[in-house]
């Protein structure tokens, strides 16, 4: 199918800026500020931290999360904790699961969006090539 | 349970359930287990964990058949919780009778064949089901309010009512537990005999703590103190047991009970701080801090060692 001009051309601005936004709503948070805010929780509710390769493979996977997204998490464990042990990644997750998973998903959509185009500009492309080599012959 | 332990109290099983096309032995079994812990108003709260020691069945078994009743609307559950947040064990309700009446509690009918109320007795099974005579069936006793044998003056007076009578006397006896309350001289004596390990007057000082902010009342506040050393024995036994089997010894699981005083109150038995590492929202626990400081710093180290290129940094480390 192909887009009228005016739609490319659109699309051929406004798409790198809209894939660079997604990217930066779900660039990485910090490590260390995961860290300083479990240990927090865990001083406060009377909890030891984990031990070892636990607490490592929390912070990091807790640290890949979007900054903002891992307040809200770590607000939603404190307002509504009811835990008798230490809140998991799981636990934290629930309360950004959607939005996420949103952010993820609008990334994916615009980053395939953009190969897609990528793909009918090279068809055009080879189209045309092939059309000059026969008309030469 | 040792025969000693064995309280004296005794629930009632409706004919109706046996006659209900979903309730298997199962059910029976859970539905007669709950109907001991029933008290006046057709309420218990036993744990899930006792339900299944009283039955010599697990938490899942207990968790799954509690779903079955509360499906089948033969029970009503309700979800407790704490101040801190945590969790107590759940409230049950028995469902009203199938038989037009409303209360929880069955209305008891008289030797008469008349209910209390004047009415004539109406039940879900025939007449003959019937295996004992009305005055057997009263539970007018919460079975948190078990007299002892040297309780309260009023306690020794109804323990003086043949039991096939109906107490005449007021709704409830039990009584909160006054600010100064002491154990007696022979509550003392019986406690350093039976329950050397625990410091009696720290146990005295929770007991009395708890039962005033929790708003607990009894009829006898001896037996109920003495009560707590059997739990505090239990919970004792259960946290020895629970590491022995599924904790490392850096590494201990946590429950949900308030612990701090339990762990002073074991403190002189040999037993660990961390025996009942549970959260505490009094105050800082001894160490706490210094142990997560210590945590998080060795867990950063590893992060930035990590991801500075030494890529096992921190693997191997405990």
């Amino acid at each position: 199918m192909v887009l009228p001009d005016s739609i490319r051309a659109d699309l051929a601005v406004g798409l790198p800026h809209a894939i660079a936004q997604a990217r930066t709503r779900l660039e990485q948070g910090d490590a260390a500020e995961v860290l300083i805010a479990l240990k927090t929780l865990a001083d406060r509710k009377g909890f030891d931290l984990p031990i070892g390769l636990g607490l490592d493979l929390d912070i990091e996977v807790m640290s890949e999360w979007p900054r903002d997204l891992f307040r809200r998490a770590f607000r939603g464990v404190w307002e509504t904790f009811g835990y008798r042990r230490m809140p998991e990644v799981a636990d934290f997750r629930r309360h950004i699961e959607d939005e996420l998973a949103e952010r993820r998903q609008a990334l994916a959509r615009l980053e395939t969006m953009a190969l897609r185009l990528r793909t009918a500009e090279l068809r055009e492309i080879w189209d045309a090539e092939s059309r000059e080599r026969r008309a030469a012959r | 349970m040792e025969p000693e332990e064995l309280p004296a109290r005794w629930g009632v099983v409706r004919a109706e359930w046996m006659f209900h096309p979903d309730v298997g032995t199962d059910e029976l079994a859970m539905l007669a287990c709950l109907a001991t812990y029933l008290d006046r108003q057709g309420f218990c709260w036993p744990s899930q964990q006792t339900l299944a020691t009283r039955l010599k069945k697990s938490r899942p078994w207990v968790i799954k058949v509690l779903n079955n009743l509360v499906g089948l609307g033969l029970i009503e559950r309700t979800r407790r919780e704490r101040r801190d947040g945590g969790l107590r064990s759940c409230l049950y309700r028995m469902a009203p009778p199938n038989m037009g009446g409303a209360a929880a509690t069955p209305d008891v009918p008289k030797t008469d064949g008349t209910q209390s109320n004047g009415q004539p007795s109406v039940s879900a099974c025939p007449e003959r089901d019937r295996g004992c005579h009305g005055g057997d069936r009263n539970h007018d006793q919460t079975i948190q309010e078990s007299p002892s044998l040297k309780g309260a003056p009023e306690a020794r007076r109804e323990k003086a009512v043949p039991d096939f009578q109906e107490p005449a006397r007021p709704q409830s006896l039990a009584r909160p537990v006054p600010t100064g309350w002491a154990p007696s001289a022979e509550d003392l004596a019986w406690a350093a005999v039976a329950h050397p390990g625990i410091d009696a007057a720290a146990l005295t000082e929770t007991f009395r703590n708890a039962s005033i902010a929790k708003g607990y009342r009894y009829l006898d506040f001896g037996c109920a103190w003495r009560g707590w050393f059997a739990n505090q024995e239990r919970w004792s036994r259960e946290n020895h047991e629970r590491r022995l089997t599924t904790r490392t010894p850096e590494h201990p699981r946590r429950d949900g009970r308030t612990g701090a005083t339990r762990r002073d109150l074991h403190s002189k038995r040999g037993g660990t701080n961390r025996d009942r590492a549970v959260p505490r929202q009094d105050g800082p626990q001894p160490g706490l801090a210094e142990r997560n400081g210590a945590a998080a710093d060795a867990c950063l180290e590893r992060l930035l060692a990590r991801r500075a290129g030494h890529g096992a940094a921190g693997f191997h480390s405990g």
